[in-house]
């Protein structure tokens, strides 16, 4: 028996395709078990945030935030009545680029107040970013800054941020709108994850009917 | 007459060194992958979700649900194929089941390199190493183009480990 008639009478005594089906049902099932006790599940349903051009970003002062006559401001996002009070997140100008996390800059985000940057791929922030941020990808600013600049005001407060804290792409886009003008840019070290478990845990939070 | 014994001894002891030295190498070569299923499985276990958005960055044309499903269940197949290799167990079925999974690895990051994507292949954790994903180091080894060269490489190894692990071919 030649050598390769002796491979091909092993592979064919193999039962592979049954091994292969048994080990595809376990990893399904496993994995379906495990994203339901993960704290960072994967939500192929609610989908990600389609993603939004710079031209879409509205003014602060445009924004479906409501003040109610308690003086607490009332607005709806992705399905969820947000609740809080009144919070000017404008920082001094010319504040040397200072770190944020998103607990601080949440409302004002929400209100518009803050233009988030998000300094990852187009690709990546297509697939999932965090709402109403604006793309402008590091790898790519040379050719992008201008249109950014031309609709973004160098007097808005810019937060930029991106994959995590082991990402230094942020900081150093910070820089380059600092270095383009921008007189009040600041990074979320924590980036889209530390988003992430914030959304993670509001949602184990937010009972259905509540 | 009294050089046949030692010409015959010579050829044994090369056989048997060639023997040592085959087993050794495929079984390093079967170690290897199988460390490296567990520590890419690992890596996308740590956060299912961002690995999911790491596939949609693909842009495949197929549903959500779809792509959640292949997300879920790839870390947990690289995780068991690992382990089997590693533990010795099933091995030609499991080199061949991981060749092909390397292969289709292999077509996506190709897939990726070609359009031009600037992604990361969302194959390892780098952070485990001290190295980041988005710094140069990390962006090149996560780049779509060095994974298919990376791919294609463990694709023939895997079909190495098929021909040398599981198969003894009978010396004549």
């Amino acid at each position: 028996m030649t050598p390769f008639q002796h491979y091909k009478t092993a592979l064919l005594r193999e039962p592979v395709l049954f091994r292969g089906a048994i080990l595809l049902a376990a990893s399904l099932l496993l994995g379906l078990v495990y994203n339901q006790m993960h704290p960072l599940p994967v939500n192929a349903t609610s989908g990600s945030p389609s993603p939004r051009p710079v031209s879409n970003i509205v003014p602060a002062h445009e924004t479906s935030v409501a003040k109610s006559s308690d003086g607490v401001y009332q607005h709806e996002m992705m399905g969820i009545r947000l609740v809080g009070p009144s919070r000017n997140a404008s920082p001094p100008s010319h504040a040397p680029i200072t770190q944020v996390a998103w607990e601080e800059i949440r409302d004002a985000v929400r209100s518009g107040g803050i233009i988030l940057v998000d300094a990852r791929s187009r690709a990546v922030h297509e697939a999932g970013h965090i709402p109403a941020s604006v793309s402008l990808p590091f790898q790519n600013v040379d050719n992008e800054i201008q249109r950014f600049m031309e609709q973004i005001d160098s007097g808005r407060t810019i937060v930029v941020y991106c994959a995590d804290t082991n990402c230094p792409v942020s900081i150093h886009l910070a820089l380059t709108l600092v270095r383009h003008g921008y007189r009040d840019v600041r990074y979320m070290p924590g980036g889209f994850l530390e988003w992430r478990k914030h959304q993670s845990s509001a949602a184990r939070q937010i009972r259905p009917g509540e | 007459m009294a050089e046949a014994p030692v010409v015959r001894s010579k050829a044994n002891q090369t056989g048997r060194m060639k023997l040592i030295i085959d087993l050794k190498i495929a079984d390093i070569i079967r170690c290897v992958i199988g460390v490296l299923l567990i520590y890419a499985a690992l890596g996308k276990l740590a956060d299912p979700g961002a690995f999911f958005l790491q596939v949609k960055a693909y842009q495949f044309p197929l549903p959500d649900e779809f792509l959640a499903v292949g997300a879920l269940a790839l870390p947990w197949l690289e995780l068991l194929l690992g382990f089997l290799l590693l533990f010795h167990v099933w091995t030609i079925s499991v080199a061949l089941l991981a060749g092909a999974l390397f292969l289709l690895f292999t077509l996506v990051s190709g897939y990726a390199w070609l359009a031009g994507l600037e992604i990361s292949c969302g194959c390892f954790n780098l952070n485990w190493f001290g190295l980041d994903n988005s710094g140069n180091a990390g962006q090149w080894l996560e780049s779509p183009a060095f994974a298919t060269f990376r791919n294609l490489l463990l694709t023939a190894a895997a079909l190495g480990c098929v021909a040398s692990c599981g198969t003894k071919v009978p010396q004549p």
